[in-house]
C-alpha cells in the first residue's frame, strides 16, 4: 500500500481510529493486524519472508540474553546469517549469478548458463532485514533486553509506517515504545498530520513532477542533448530527495499521530559542506547503522591510517550493494567512499590552500563554496544512481564538458523536454520554483523554528496555509500511482 | 475531551473540502468522456452498422468510417487491446445484426500488452463509461468510483474552468473516428522521434501477455465466425522513421501469429505497415496517419475490403 494512495487515505484514519478506541492491552494486536494488511497490500505471499525473519530474530534474541560466552556469539551470528542468507536470496543471487555466467564463458569453463531465480524482490527486505537485525546486535551489546513478547517483537519489524522504507529504527528507540499506552494527544495529530501533508507534497509535488523529466532522460540518454543530461541530473537530486525524504515525514507523521516517536532521516541534506556532513544528514538511519554495526565492528578510526581509509571506503562500499544488486550502486557507493577517504588525505591542503588564496576570511564565499563542491560531487554520484546502466552513466557524465556548446540551443533542449511527456516551458519553471521554495523553507528552518513560529499565528492564517497546501497537492500533486524509489531497496 | 474537541474542529476544517469535491465530481461527471462520448454514438448506431473498426489508436485516427461505402463505425480507443475489442463486440453482438464486416488491429505491440502495464487508468475509464471490469481491476481504486480521480484532479479543474474547449470528447466524431492534425502538430515525424516512439512500443512488449491476447482475439474471431461476419485483420501504415526502429524479429513473430489466425479462421489480413502510398504529409506523428492519411487509408480499405463484400452480397 503506498501513502500516496487512496487505499492508504481509507486504511489510515480507520486504524488511527481503531487504535484509540480499543483497550491498551489489544492496541499491539491491532497495529499488528494493521502492518500486516499493510504488507500484504503488495504481494501478500511475501509476508512468510518477514514472518521468517521475526521467528529467527525472536528465538535468537532470547538465547542470546541466556548464553554466555562463545554460545552468545554464535547465535548472534547464526541471526546475521539467516538475514543475510535471506536477503542474498531474494536480492543478490540473480546478481551474483549473472555475473558469474560473464566470468565462467569469459574464462570457457561451461558453455551453459547457471539458472536465474524467476523471483520479485519483496518490497523494502533491506530495511526490515536491517532492523531485524539491528535488534539481535543491541541483545548481544547488552544495550536492549530480549523482548519476550512475541506479538511486540513482531510489531517492532512490522510497525507498518516505517515497515517498507524506514526509517531504519533501534530496538531502544521502538520497542519499549510498544509497551507504553499512548493517550490522544491534539497537538501530536495536528503536527502529525502536518508533516504527513508536507511529504506529500515533497513526494506528488515535486518528486513525481520531476520525474515526468528525469525518467525519459535517464531511460534514453543518447537521444537527449548534454544539457537535457545535466539538467535531469539537477532534478533527479532533488527528486530523489523529495521522494525519500517525503515518505520518511509521511512515516514519521504517521506514526507521531498514533503517539510514537521515529527517528529524523533527513536533515536539509544539501546544505552540507562536505561529504561527511551530507552523510549525517542523508538516510540518517542507515548511515548511523552502518557507522554503529559495521565500521565501528571494523575499528572504525583507531585503527592503523590504511585501515581507516579502507574502512570508510569498504562501509560505503557495502552501503553501495544495499541499495541494490547492480554494479551501477556500487560504484555510486564507492565514489562516495573515495570521496570521503579523498577528503580525509587532502584535508590539510585544502585548509592551506583557504588560507593562501583568503577564502576562509570570508565565510560566507567559503561555506557557499563548499556546499556548492558537496552538491556538485553528490550529483555526480547520483548518475550512478539512476542511471539504468554503468555504460549510460559513463555516457551521461561524458556529455557534461560539452554542456557549454549547448547553452545557445536551449531551445531545442525545450522542445525534447515538451516532446514526450507532458512538460513545458511553464511547468518546468514551476518544478524550479518548488526546488527554491522547499530550500528557501530548508534554509528558514535552520535559522529559526518555522513550526513554532507557524504555531503562534491566528488560526485563519494556519487553516489558510493548510487549505492551500492540500489544494496545491491536489491540483499541482502528479497521480500516477508513482512507487517511492527506495522501495526497490 | 480534548478528543471532542479536536474532531469539531477536524469536521470544521475538511466541510469546505468535501464540499469543494463534491462541486468538482459533479461538474466532472456532466463533461463526458472520449469514452462516453462514442459509446453514445455507438449505442445510436449500432442497429445500422455494417462495417466495424477495433482495435488501438491507429485505427482510432487512420480510419475514417465516412469513406466506407457501407455505414460503419470506428470502435477503436487508444491502447484498446483485444480484451476490451472481445468485450465490446460481444457486449453488443446481438444489437449489430446488419455488421457484415469488422476489421481488427494488428499491429507490432498488439499480441503483447496488458493495459494496466502502460497506462492503467485507460481501463477504468473502460470501467466508468462502459462498464467493462477488466479481471483484477483493484476495487481500493479511486478512479472505480471518481470522475475527479480518474481524470486527475488538476485535469478536472482545467476542464471545469474551460469546459469541454481541453477536448475530452472534442475529437469524436458521430462515426467515432478521432481524426488527428497534420504532422508536426505533436510531435514532429523524424528519426529522433520515431526511434523514441519505436524503442518505447518495443519497451512495453511483454511476450508473456501473448496467450491471454491471442485467447481473448480468438473468442472474438470465433464469435464472429459464427454469425458470417467477415474479419480482417490489419496492420496498419507507420512512417518509415518508425517503421526501422521495430525489432525484426517481433514483426517476423507477429507474421507468424497472424499466419496462423488467418489459416484457423479464414479471415483476410492486409499488412500496410510500410506501404509506399503514404508520405509524410498523411501523418500526424510518426506512427499514426492524420486527417488526410485517414482518408486516403480508408478508400484503399473500401475499395479492397468493402466495395467486394458489398458486391458479393448484392450478386
Amino acid at each position: 500500500m503506498l501513502f500516496n494512495s487512496f487505499q492508504f487515505l481509507i486504511f489510515f484514519p480507520v486504524v488511527a481510529v481503531i487504535y484509540f478506541l480499543l483497550p491498551f492491552k489489544y492496541r499491539w494486536l491491532h497495529l499488528l493486524i494493521a502492518s500486516c494488511v499493510f504488507y500484504a497490500a503488495f504481494i501478500p505471499a511475501y509476508i512468510l519472508i518477514l514472518f521468517a525473519t521475526i521467528i529467527i530474530d525472536y528465538i535468537a534474541g532470547i538465547m542470546i540474553a541466556k548464553s554466555a560466552g562463545k554460545k552468545r556469539k554464535w547465535f548472534l551470528v547464526l541471526s546475521i546469517v539467516a538475514n543475510i542468507s535471506i536477503l542474498a536470496v531474494f536480492k543478490y543471487y540473480n546478481f551474483f549469478i549473472e555475473n558469474t555466467n560473464v566470468i565462467i564463458h569469459k574464462l570457457g569453463i561451461v558453455t551453459y548458463d547457471l539458472p536465474y531465480l524467476n523471483i520479485i524482490l519483496p518490497i523494502g527486505l533491506s530495511f526490515h532485514t536491517f532492523q531485524a537485525m539491528s535488534y539481535t546486535i543491541e541483545v548481544y551489546r547488552g544495550n536492549q533486553k530480549p523482548e519476550r513478547h512475541f506479538g511486540i517483537y513482531a510489531l517492532y519489524v512490522m510497525f507498518f509506517p516505517q515497515l517498507v522504507a524506514g526509517p531504519i529504527e533501534r530496538p531502544q528507540n521502538l520497542l519499549h515504545q510498544f509497551h507504553e499506552e499512548k493517550y490522544f494527544n491534539s497537538a501530536a495529530v495536528v503536527s502529525g498530520l502536518r508533516l504527513m501533508i508536507w511529504g506529500l507534497f515533497k513526494k506528488v509535488v515535486i518528486a513525481d513532477r520531476l520525474a515526468l523529466v528525469t525518467d525519459p532522460v535517464f531511460n534514453d540518454p543518447h537521444l537527449h542533448t548534454p544539457l537535457a543530461l545535466a539538467m535531469a541530473t539537477f532534478f533527479f537530486c532533488f527528486q530523489i530527495f523529495c521522494d525519500f525524504s517525503g515518505y520518511s515525514d509521511m512515516a514519521i507523521g504517521a506514526a507521531r499521530i498514533m503517539g510514537f516517536k521515529l527517528m529524523k532521516n533527513f536533515d536539509k541534506p544539501y546544505q552540507s559542506k562536505s561529504i561527511s556532513e551530507f552523510w549525517s544528514r542523508w538516510h540518517i538511519s542507515l548511515s548511523t547503522w552502518f557507522k554503529d554495526y559495521l565500521y565501528i565492528s571494523l575499528g572504525g578510526n583507531r585503527v592503523s591510517i590504511p585501515r581507516w581509509y579502507f574502512n570508510l571506503f569498504f562501509v560505503f562500499l557495502v552501503s553501495g550493494f544495499w541499495h541494490g544488486a547492480n554494479w551501477t550502486f556500487i560504484i555510486w557507493g564507492a565514489l562516495h567512499g573515495f570521496y570521503l577517504v579523498f577528503a580525509v588525505i587532502s584535508k590539510k591542503y585544502r585548509e592551506v590552500l583557504a588560507r593562501v588564496t583568503g577564502i576562509s576570511k570570508i565565510p560566507w564565499l567559503y561555506n557557499s563554496l563548499q556546499t556548492a563542491t558537496t552538491f556538485i560531487l553528490v550529483m555526480l554520484a547520483w548518475v550512478f544512481f539512476r542511471a539504468n546502466s554503468v555504460d549510460d552513466a559513463v555516457y551521461i557524465l561524458q556529455q557534461f564538458p560539452k554542456i557549454v556548446q549547448d547553452i545557445p540551443q536551449l531551445h531545442h533542449f525545450m522542445r525534447l523536454v515538451g516532446l514526450n511527456f507532458p512538460m513545458n516551458f511553464p511547468q518546468l519553471a514551476t518544478a524550479c520554483l518548488l526546488i527554491f521554495f522547499m530550500e528557501a523553507f530548508h534554509y528558514l528552518q535552520s535559522r529559526k523554528d518555522v513550526t513554532q513560529l507557524f504555531e503562534r499565528l491566528p488560526i485563519f492564517i494556519r487553516w489558510s496555509a493548510y487549505y492551500a497546501a492540500i489544494l496545491i497537492i491536489l491540483f499541482m500533486g502528479v497521480f500516477e500511482n508513482r512507487q517511492f524509489i527506495y522501495f526497490q531497496f | 475531551m480534548e478528543q471532542k474537541y479536536f474532531i469539531k474542529r477536524f469536521l470544521l476544517f475538511i466541510i469546505p473540502l468535501v464540499i469543494l469535491f463534491v462541486f468538482i465530481e459533479f461538474n466532472v461527471r456532466k463533461i463526458p468522456s472520449s469514452y462516453e462520448a462514442k459509446k453514445t454514438y455507438f449505442e445510436k448506431a449500432a442497429d445500422s452498422v455494417e462495417v466495424l473498426v477495433l482495435g488501438n489508436s491507429h485505427m482510432l485516427h487512420g480510419i475514417n468510417p465516412d469513406y466506407f461505402s457501407a455505414k460503419g463505425f470506428n470502435l477503436a480507443s487508444g491502447f484498446q487491446n483485444y480484451f476490451y475489442d472481445k468485450e465490446l463486440a460481444l457486449k453488443y453482438l446481438d444489437r449489430l445484426k446488419k455488421v457484415k464486416l469488422v476489421f481488427i488491429s494488428a499491429d507490432y505491440i498488439s499480441f503483447y500488452y496488458r493495459i494496466e502495464e502502460v497506462a492503467d487508468w485507460i481501463d477504468y475509464g473502460y470501467y466508468r463509461a462502459w462498464g467493462i471490469r477488466y479481471p483484477g481491476l483493484s476495487i481500493w481504486d479511486s478512479r472505480n468510483y471518481s470522475n475527479f480521480m480518474l481524470y486527475t484532479p488538476s485535469n478536472s479543474l482545467k476542464y471545469i474552468l474551460k469546459g469541454d474547449k481541453l477536448g475530452m470528447s472534442r475529437n469524436v466524431k458521430t462515426n467515432g473516428f478521432n481524426p488527428e492534425d497534420s504532422a508536426g502538430y505533436k510531435e514532429r515525424v523524424d528519426d529522433v522521434n520515431g526511434k523514441m516512439r519505436a524503442d518505447y512500443h518495443t519497451g512495453i512488449i511483454n511476450f508473456k501477455r501473448q496467450e491471454e491476447n491471442i485467447k481473448n482475439l480468438e473468442t472474438l474471431m470465433a464469435a464472429l465466425q459464427k454469425r458470417n461476419i467477415r474479419v480482417v485483420l490489419v496492420t496498419m501504415p507507420v512512417f518509415s522513421t518508425y517503421s526501422k526502429f521495430c525489432d525484426t524479429t517481433i514483426i517476423s513473430r507477429n507474421n507468424d501469429i497472424i499466419n496462423n489466425m488467418v489459416s484457423k479462421y479464414n479471415c483476410q489480413y492486409k499488412n500496410y505497415f510500410t506501404d509506399q502510398h503514404f508520405e509524410i504529409a498523411d501523418f500526424h506523428d510518426n506512427d499514426h496517419l492524420n486527417y488526410i492519411g485517414a482518408a486516403k487509408f480508408t478508400r484503399m480499405l473500401d475499395t479492397e475490403f468493402v466495395k467486394p463484400l458489398l458486391s458479393r452480397q448484392l450478386k
